[in-house]
């Protein structure tokens, strides 16, 4: 009886539904009814971040990857400085408030502008700027710029890029650069390199003989889901990089001697797993044993290199962590799955999680002293 | 944006148009099947699409936009009911959801009538099960539920139909 009637009913819904067919009515103001509701959402995002700011203490960052007007706000605790930033389509504003009085630094940035990843280092503001060009490119990558925020106008430190990172102490500079994104289409590996900051010296921690994948032949999608973009991240001594990316659905991780002079040429160990993140001399990450097989939290001891995992205790669809305070690790969860995001937090002393921000919608990014919202 | 670039042939593969001729039949039938009714399916699609386009720069693949926006569909399709529980209560005005296709010219006439009698996450777990197969595990991430519940959501909907339908 049950069976029949479910069969009844898988039948009578796939009847209904072919009815329907597949002629639709396109509505013709798509897009103005998007652009007001992101316009509704925004001012709903600003409202909310500048509370949270205000009440709590904490840190907020809004990061839009889209062209229209969107909005950053930025706060630093571990300098006990008080910076908001905020940018707009073709201007980038910051407010700075180290002592109680409040700086303002209005920067005219060239049209059209997607900043997609923002990083705050001592009193430097970096970010990544597409221009449309980029934006139509086979390869998505942009320029890499940075602006003081006492003042000053923007510089563009790297032609073309599509990820980087700033060394703890601000010294140094590590970013990417890919086939027809920063160095000839033709050369198919993937580089990192190290731009010293002081001296305006570079060089080449990987070289064109490091192969990134047993199929050398295979395309690099330095832009695939479920990253934002490929991980670059500098050790808390700055003595190490870890690089992440992905490669024809496959991540990998690899661990780099940053204070190395000249080309690694070989034997650069990699293994699977993305979202990594130093919490003090371990590297933890997440690895994904199989297709639809549950995420599991690794951490891999960087002086021994051992590894211990468990079963992650994130949401699913984890795209990125940081460290936070106190040993407690952040994490972006879910976009990717198409289920709504959370900004969730883990303490290992204590094996408990939290959300800390449900539906982060508008934000890619974040960093340990931010939290993301939006 | 590699995997919209299948979508719409002679339009941008980023346009909205292109993006809505790409998802929204499918979002349209499960729409019709939740609310037994093409006009007010069609303005829930609308309605769901907007709002998961204008989040559509972290969405990287079509596999996330359609996911988006059947979630987004069901959130609006319920919305809906939840308002119009609302307006029945206060302006005691019953509302039948009633489906302009032709029923004589569709089967299980009965069934349909009876399934939308049903409460409506009931309805929705029987159509996200019966009609898209999601497993109860990815009913329950839809529904925002457990799946135990969703079990309970299944069974009694189909406990609901049996009794009404007799000649099944």
């Amino acid at each position: 009886m049950s069976d029949e009637l479910e069969r009844e009913l898988r039948v009578m819904l796939h009847d209904r539904a072919t009815l329907v067919g597949d002629d639709l009515h396109v509505p013709g103001d798509l897009d103005a009814r998007v652009r007001r509701l992101r316009t509704r959402r925004r001012l709903t995002a600003g409202a909310l971040a500048a509370a949270v700011l205000i009440a709590a203490g904490t840190v907020a960052v809004v990061v839009n990857r889209d062209r229209s007007p969107t909005s950053v706000q930025v706060q630093n605790p571990p300098t006990g400085t008080t910076r908001l930033v905020e940018t707009g389509v073709g201007r980038l504003v910051a407010l700075v408030n180290p002592d109680g009085t409040v700086e303002r630094n209005v920067v005219l940035l060239p049209e059209p502008l997607v900043i997609f990843k923002l990083d705050l280092v001592g009193d430097t503001l970096w970010y990544l700027v597409m221009t449309r060009q980029d934006l139509a490119g086979s390869v998505r990558c942009a320029s890499l710029q940075r602006v003081p925020l006492a003042g000053g106008e923007p510089q563009t430190v790297v032609d073309r890029t599509y990820a980087f990172a700033v060394s703890p102490d601000g010294s140094q500079l590590a970013y990417g650069t890919a086939p027809g994104c920063g160095h000839d289409a033709s050369d198919p590996q993937p580089r990192l390199i190290i731009h010293d900051l002081k001296t305006g010296n570079t060089h080449e921690l990987i070289d064109t003989r490091w192969s990134l994948h047993p199929d050398a032949n295979a395309r690099y999608e330095p832009f695939s889901a479920p990253f934002p973009d490929p991980t670059i991240g500098w050790s808390p001594d700055g003595t190490q990089l870890v690089v992440g990316w992905q490669q024809d659905g496959h991540f990998s991780l690899a661990l780099v001697d940053a204070t190395a002079k000249g080309t690694i040429s070989a034997d650069v160990t990699t293994w699977p797993g993305f979202a990594p993140a130093f919490i003090g001399n371990a590297l933890w990450y997440i690895e994904r044993p199989g297709k639809g097989a549950p995420e599991r939290l690794a951490r891999r001891d960087l002086g021994s290199g051992d590894v211990v995992s468990q079963p992650s205790p994130f949401s699913p669809g984890v795209s990125q962590m940081e460290p936070g305070p106190g040993g407690s690790l952040y994490a972006l969860t879910g976009a990717p799955k198409g289920y709504p995001s959370h900004l969730e937090r883990w303490d290992h002393h204590l094996h408990a999680s939290e959300v800390i921000v449900r539906d982060p919608s508008d934000s890619m990014h974040f960093r340990p002293s931010y939290i993301a919202t939006g | 944006m590699q995997a919209t670039a299948s979508l719409g042939v002679g339009l941008d593969p980023l346009s909205l148009e292109a993006l809505y001729r790409a998802h929204a039949p499918a979002a349209l039938r499960l729409s019709v099947l939740l609310t037994g009714d093409p006009a007010l399916g069609e303005d829930i699609v609308q309605d769901a699409f907007i709002r998961v386009a204008a989040r559509r720069a972290r969405l990287h693949d079509s596999d996330a936009f359609a996911a988006y926006l059947r979630r987004a569909v069901i959130n609006q399709a319920r919305s809906h009911f939840r308002h119009q529980g609302v307006v029945r209560k206060y302006a005691a005005v019953t509302h039948t959801p009633e489906t302009t296709l032709d029923p004589d010219r569709t089967p299980r006439h009965d069934v349909w009538k009876a399934l939308h009698r049903l409460p409506e996450r009931q309805r929705a777990a029987l159509v996200l099960r019966f009609y898209e197969d999601q497993s109860i595990d990815a009913i329950a991430t839809t529904l925002r539920c457990r799946p135990g519940t969703v079990k309970s959501l299944i069974s009694r909907g189909l406990e609901h139909l049996r009794k009404e339908v007799v000649d099944v």
